[in-house]
């Protein structure tokens, strides 16, 4: 995983139309701002999570006694 | 009686309180609003979410407090504002929490990170996914009494 330092107000780019910007630091807690185009999806981690494990569920079935 | 055509019990005919309404859809499956409920004898405490637009698409669940009985709701301020909620569910009050499975036969693990949440009295429904880290998304399921053959 590439780490990058930043502070607040200060920001970096991933290929040529998203920023990443460091808005905020509390103790528990950090606020970016993504600038992207529309198309691109911007998902909380816990959600992208959610979606895959949703994805895998859909094909759990019970053994059902007949 | 309103029927639903389900993936793995045929043709059912369902009480309109058991058909809920999920605004966003669910994570991963956006474009699902309607679910139907669905109980079956000797099967509890596993109930069945099934899709009313897909019969091919049907989520096993259990209640968080039967996959882990000291439970807490975390749901997110946007998310309760949706289901028009005053505060987190408990067990036994107007909303039903249920964890997602994912397995099958007697390995099955229940998505505590992300319950779906029903107010029982709107029937409105959301994906409630947590945004702390306490409960694992693959929740290790052990039900006192096997629903397994």
């Amino acid at each position: 995983m590439l780490v990058i330092s930043r502070r607040p107000g200060e920001s970096l780019w991933i290929g040529e139309d998203i920023e990443v910007e460091l808005l905020e630091i509390s103790p528990s807690q950090v606020k970016l701002g993504i600038r992207a185009p529309r198309e691109v999806p911007v998902l909380r981690g816990e959600i992208r999570v959610t979606a895959d494990q949703n994805r895998a569920a859909s094909q759990a079935r019970l053994t059902l006694a007949d | 009686m309103p029927h639903v055509l389900t993936r793995d019990f045929g043709e059912l005919a369902y009480e309109p309180c058991a058909e809920w309404f999920f605004p966003r859809g669910l994570p991963g499956f956006e474009d699902q609003n309607r679910f139907v409920l669905i109980e079956r004898d000797g099967l509890a405490p596993i109930v069945f979410l099934q899709s009313l637009k897909t019969p091919a698409l049907c989520f096993l669940a259990v209640s968080v407090w039967a996959a882990d009985p000291a439970y807490q709701v975390g749901m997110t301020r946007d998310d309760l504002d949706a289901l028009e909620l005053n505060g987190q569910p408990q067990p036994g009050d107007g909303a039903l929490c249920l964890a997602i499975l994912s397995g099958s036969g007697e390995a099955f693990t229940a998505n505590l990170l992300a319950p779906v949440v029903v107010n029982l009295k709107t029937r409105t429904a959301v994906q409630a996914v947590r945004a702390d880290s306490i409960y694992s998304h693959r929740h290790p399921l052990r039900l006192e009494a096997s629903p397994c053959s």
